[in-house]
């Protein structure tokens, strides 16, 4: 289309460690870890090409948003920039069109190391090597979020539990920023060693100096390639423009989903459309009644913005992938797929969220129970995007989300449960339980919900709910789980969830 | 405390020493396989045509329509051999096999000017299979008798008559989920022909001396005109 690379559109460049290169015409389908090693930056490695590895993380300087999330620190959104480190395996190229992107080459050579790579060095922080450059950008974000240092590890919580500031260094470096990065040989204990003996950023260090400025602003970008273009639109009703001419475009905001289509199953779309860095996407506002999340905020800037306002949500962000999943992906992307083993899902249908579809024929608000409608398939028309995630207000006073995966962290869940509870009087007022993983989309746990609600908040009358969530869904046998763990997990889910709550009749 | 156990004046023992390549590692400045790819000019990309059957044999393989995709420059199948198809050293283990032994197995391999031209030539190639029967679980081939290389037994005294005589016999099944252990580095190989006609290989391999002599079988040379590194 002719009118999308008019004559205003700049010829696509970036800056890599300092040095300005032209672009190319990258199209959509070259990832940003394919052009830079391409340009040969071979620091960043692929390891495994769908962002559960780590080995191509690499710095990008984003906003500084407002907020105090764990982990994100409190930006004031003054036009400072941060220094944030995602999956360069997963981004398309043409997406970097006027950003700023730091590699392990970038913060330091052999014989002038950078202070996280002069403790990872010194302290026997590589083996074959091959997840070094990653894990150093990625400790390099951590090393530079600008509250790190005021974070304090706490004492060990109730009970002599290890509560979440165990995994805080004595520097304040939350361990977390490392979540995304896999080890095969090294071994973790003397990479966290490095970590926990990082000291503060030199004043006269320049990527220091870089976050009091602000970041760079979003471009209006166009690409092509003979397989296929990538236009970045100036705004919201230039991107609905694009998508209801062609219903078949690809949208991508964190790319941490299609960029795993790209790679492994080669996926092509003929267009692809950027819509992370859309303002009316990225907005955020809550008032009495309700919080509006903009579906292109990335899930590390919604829990900052949230700062604890919906405990589910907080609990539910820490386990969703990893770090570096989370600095890309969105809730807008997460629900655009429609998986049934999305994170995210089963918590706002718990918290009985609402979606705001727009399309260049208007919005319309959708109830999320109301929205999937068969594996990977929603009531979204192809004209239409996700614009905003809209969560209901008082959230209910007892959450939980519990999801059962393989590992702790950067998994795909089994299963996953989250519970929102109102008790009055020692009885359940109302309780949604929202389900991953147990049918073709997330379900509400309507048969379970209805044995409890009205029922004394009893380990009796939990018990006989526990068997009706026990048969929801139609869980299936797959690599993750078979179907009778996935059967069980959802039964003892709910009597955990009794066991951690008990007191909360009182 | 003894004395051997007091620290000497100047200890060797005990000093914290680098890994000789830590600065290369942390600064991304280390070379793996992969990265001397961009570093050699007009070096060819090999994708692979994998099998979609667990136990196939091959009836027919038409690769012409690859050589029309646009960066393709050959395909290469058992034809190309000009030494032993053999990709192990055990006789059993063919380069391009006719006989298809596990799902993704490669049949043949698309050589392009890009890794995503050859990508879609391998798209692009018609394989023709006979499916044959398939033992996919432990439980199956205890079935059928398909036991892989020697039924070792460890024995010590009359152990059968030791459990008949226990007071409690339980039994039971146990599944683990065995894997190999898996580097995080791609598997990668990288092959020059030198000046002199000989093979230089660079390989992400920790058998460099058998990679040496697989690739001199199969293509036919003696083990000196092939170097591994």
């Amino acid at each position: 289309m002719a009118a999308e690379v008019g004559a205003q559109v700049a010829e696509p460049r970036l800056v890599v460690n300092g040095r300005t290169r032209l672009l190319g015409e990258v199209g959509g389908h070259v990832t940003l870890l394919e052009w830079l090693r391409g340009h040969g930056l071979t620091g960043c490695k692929e390891g495994c090409a769908e962002g559960e590895c780590g080995a191509c993380a690499v710095l990008v300087a984003r906003e500084d948003g407002p907020g105090d999330g764990p982990g994100n620190g409190p930006g004031n959104g003054q036009g400072r920039t941060r220094w944030v480190a995602i999956n360069a395996c997963l981004v398309p190229a043409a997406a970097f069109d006027q950003q700023e992107v730091v590699t392990a080459e970038g913060l330091g050579r052999p014989g002038r190391l950078h202070p996280v790579q002069r403790e990872m060095a010194e302290r026997g922080g590589s083996q074959c090597g091959y997840c070094t450059p990653g894990f150093i950008c990625s400790m390099a974000a951590e090393y530079y979020r600008p509250d790190r240092l005021s974070q304090r590890p706490t004492a060990v919580g109730q009970n002599g539990h290890r509560n979440d500031a165990d995994e805080h260094g004595p520097n304040g470096f939350d361990l977390h920023a490392l979540s995304g990065n896999l080890c095969r040989c090294t071994g973790y204990r003397p990479i966290r060693d490095a970590a926990y003996a990082l000291g503060r950023p030199e004043a006269d260090d320049p990527l220091v100096a870089r976050l009091a400025e602000p970041a760079p602003a979003p471009a209006a970008t166009a690409t092509s390639s003979a397989q296929g273009r990538y236009v970045r639109p100036a705004g919201l009703p230039e991107a609905l423009g694009l998508l209801a001419a062609e219903p078949d475009a690809r949208l991508v905001a964190g790319s941490t989903d299609w960029g795993v289509e790209l790679n492994i199953r080669h996926a092509r779309a003929a267009l692809t459309i950027g819509i992370d860095q859309i303002t009316e996407l990225r907005e955020f506002s809550a008032d009495r009644d309700t919080i509006d999340i903009g579906a292109a905020l990335s899930l590390s800037e919604i829990e900052a913005r949230l700062a604890r306002r919906v405990p589910l949500l907080g609990e539910m962000f820490p386990q969703f992938a990893s770090r570096l999943i989370r600095n890309g992906a969105t809730l807008g992307g997460n629900l655009g797929t429609a998986s049934p083993i999305g994170d995210a899902p089963p918590a706002l249908l718990a918290l009985d969220a609402s979606l705001v579809l727009a399309s260049s024929r208007g919005e319309r608000e959708v109830r999320l129970a109301e929205y999937f409608t068969g594996y990977r398939q929603s009531v979204r028309r192809p004209d239409e995007l996700i614009k905003t995630i809209r969560v209901p207000l008082p959230v209910a006073p007892v959450t939980a989300f519990h999801k059962i995966a393989k590992r702790r962290f950067d998994d795909i869940s089994s299963v996953a449960v989250a519970y929102a509870l109102q008790l009055e009087d020692g009885r359940v007022a109302s309780i949604r339980i929202g389900l991953g993983g147990v049918a073709a989309t997330p379900v509400r746990a309507l048969a379970a919900e209805e044995a409890l609600t009205g029922q004394p908040w009893t380990r009796e009358a939990v018990a006989a709910a526990a068997e009706e969530l026990a048969r929801a869904g139609t869980p299936m046998s797959d690599h993750r789980a078979s179907e009778a763990y996935r059967i069980a997990m959802l039964r003892n889910s709910l009597l955990k969830f009794f066991a951690e709550h008990e007191e909360a009749r009182l | 405390m003894s004395e051997l156990a007091d620290r000497p004046d100047q200890p060797a023992v005990g000093l914290a020493v680098s890994h000789e390549s830590a600065e290369e590692h942390v600064t991304g400045a280390a070379l793996f396989t992969q990265d001397l790819v961009g570093r050699t000019h007009g070096t060819l990309h090999a994708w692979p045509v994998q099998a979609p059957h667990a136990h196939a044999r091959v009836t027919g393989l038409r690769t012409a329509s690859a050589c029309d995709v646009p960066g393709v420059v050959r395909v290469l199948t058992a034809a190309d051999v000009p030494g032993l198809n053999d990709a192990g050293e055990k006789h059993d283990e063919p380069l391009f096999p006719g006989e298809v032994m596990y799902y993704g197995h490669a049949i043949c391999w698309v050589l392009g000017e890009t890794l995503e031209a050859a990508r879609q030539g391998a798209a692009a190639v018609e394989a023709d299979y006979e499916p044959l029967p398939a033992l996919i679980s432990v439980h199956d081939a205890i079935t059928a008798s398909s036991y892989q290389g020697h039924q070792r037994t460890v024995s010590r005294g009359d152990a059968a008559a030791a459990l008949e005589q226990a007071a409690y016999r339980f039994s039971g099944e146990l599944e683990i989920g065995g894997q190999e252990h898996f580097y995080l580095e791609t598997q990668a190989a990288l092959a020059l022909v030198d000046e002199s006609g000989q093979i230089f290989v660079q390989s992400s391999t920790q058998h460099p001396s058998e990679t040496q002599d697989i690739v001199a079988h199969v293509l036919g040379l003696s083990a000196h005109e092939v170097t591994v590194q």
